[in-house]
């Protein structure tokens, strides 16, 4: 067999065995890579940083769990640095019924447990809301009414402190945080909250969704995006705090080299095969 | 009549909407908050007619013993276990959130992963530099990833600035030219949903 088949036909198990590798050996021996902060990261983080003690950041955390693993750790690093600040934090999903709720729920609790933080009165799960178009248009006035008047476990509004002081979001919400994989995501927030009320817009998204959004933080209606787990251990070195995002940089960037290097070899073999077809 | 009808509530459903984001006048803003809430309303049942499509399906499927039946079990298993459950708890009650930490989420994880597998592969079998458009695109992939990894930065430190460049300048011109488009075929399809020229909705064809 001439070179240039080889090199065009690499058993398909020895990449999946090498991708399997990139991602396990960093995890186990993680090599500790320096991560810089993009302009986008330090956005979300100034806006957030620059909100008055007791405001009220609203999130929308809308991921499956195939993209919880880049998403999660943004939300807690943004409860990380908001409770730090004093400031609420209101949580919904919009996108996944089953597990969104329970993503808020791991991703927030454990941190405000740590920071002495109390559910209800610092922050509040409001768990999965249906339709979401319809849902925001009535939350911009009636909040209460959007999320049905009940938080994830089925109490009712008036038993928790902090939902006395948010009414609707035209009044009592700083910032809206949204995570995203897609469908609900910036469209729908942009068009029915974001651009209607002028309330600030931010958060962050899986990594495939990056160059769809960078036409909404050129023209300002995102104020600061973090781009799948990139963004997040970005924003994670910002907090100070490093997670779950930053652990996954060093797999990341081994996995990118294994996929650029798989590449050279294939275009190696395909010109290798084109001379070797013309000189026939 | 039976046609009829659900044109009917679609043009004056829509034009209420559309005027609602014009005019305020009379009671339209109340009346098009309505016409919002019954749409939660009507999703849940939407959701509570999956679930009796869905069972219908699979109790066919295990009666018949059609192809992989045995798969139709554990959907419905899936189905009418879980839901006393949560019922019964509460979807934050300790089995609920068991199921979800332990199955549903490790299930959606993996399937998720296995991409990740499947597009090396692709990546490595289809990314040649046959013409030059598919250079342009192969040399742009190749920058990206490096932009977007800490190794690319540790390599050289004007990578996530191409990258950068790359995502913010050519890449937000096209996607924009996208979106534009695609816009403007929404509306148009909107037009036509509501003026009863697109019919395919009702089942009865254009």
């Amino acid at each position: 067999m001439p070179l240039y088949e080889k090199l065009l036909k690499v058993d398909t198990r020895i990449i999946y065995v090498l991708v399997l590798l990139a991602m396990l050996i960093p995890m186990i021996k993680p090599m500790g890579l320096p991560i810089g902060v993009s302009e986008n990261t330090r956005k979300v983080y100034n806006l957030i940083e620059s909100l008055p003690e007791g405001s009220v950041i609203l999130v929308s955390h809308d991921t499956g769990p195939g993209n919880a693993p880049e998403l999660n750790p943004m939300l807690t690093a943004l409860a990380r640095q908001a409770f730090r600040k004093n400031l609420k934090i209101v949580a919904m999903c919009l996108f996944d019924q089953a597990n969104g709720p329970q993503f808020i729920q791991d991703s927030i609790e454990p941190v405000a447990q740590e920071m002495g933080k109390e559910y209800g009165k610092d922050w509040i799960n409001l768990g999965y809301k249906m339709q979401a178009q319809q849902t925001l248009k009535m939350m911009i006035d009636d909040f209460w009414k959007g999320a049905n008047n009940v938080d994830w476990s089925g109490k009712d509004l008036s038993q928790f402190p902090i939902m006395a002081n948010v009414k609707s979001i035209k009044k009592d919400v700083a910032v809206i945080f949204e995570t995203t994989v897609g469908t609900p995501g910036y469209a729908d927030w942009m068009t029915y909250v974001a651009e209607p009320t002028g309330k600030p817009l931010t958060g962050g998204a899986s990594l495939t969704m990056y160059s769809g959004v960078q036409q909404y933080i050129r023209s300002g209606q995102l104020k600061g995006f973090l781009g799948g787990m990139r963004g997040a251990a970005e924003y994670e070195k910002l907090v100070g705090k490093p997670g779950k995002g930053s652990a996954g940089m060093d797999s990341q960037s081994i996995g990118h080299l294994i996929v650029i290097g798989l590449i050279i070899i294939g275009n190696i073999g395909y010109y290798m095969q084109r001379k070797a077809a013309l000189k026939k | 009549m039976q046609k009829e009808l659900p044109l009917i509530i679609v043009f004056v459903s829509g034009i209420l909407v559309m005027l609602s984001k014009f005019f305020n006048f009379w009671r339209l803003p109340e009346l098009v908050a309505t016409l919002d809430k019954w749409s939660i309303v009507m999703s849940t049942f939407a959701m509570l007619m999956g679930i009796i499509e869905l069972t219908r399906l699979h109790v066919n499927n295990v009666r018949r013993r059609r192809i992989n039946w045995y798969y139709s079990i554990v959907t419905l298993l899936a189905i009418y276990l879980y839901l006393p459950v949560v019922l019964i708890q509460g979807p934050e009650g300790p089995s609920p959130k068991w199921i979800t930490t332990n199955v549903s989420q490790p299930i959606g994880s993996a399937i998720y992963a296995i991409l990740g597998f499947y597009i090396v592969s692709a990546a490595y079998r289809s990314f040649k530099a046959r013409n030059l458009e598919a250079s342009i695109l192969l040399v742009a992939a190749v920058l990206l990833m490096l932009g977007q990894a800490p190794i690319g930065e540790a390599i050289w430190s004007g990578f996530p600035k191409i990258s950068d460049w790359i995502l913010t300048v050519p890449n937000s011109a096209g996607m924009r030219g996208i979106n534009i488009g695609a816009y403007i075929g929404i509306f148009a399809t909107s037009i036509r949903v509501l003026l009863g020229l697109e019919r395919s909705w009702t089942g009865s064809g254009s």
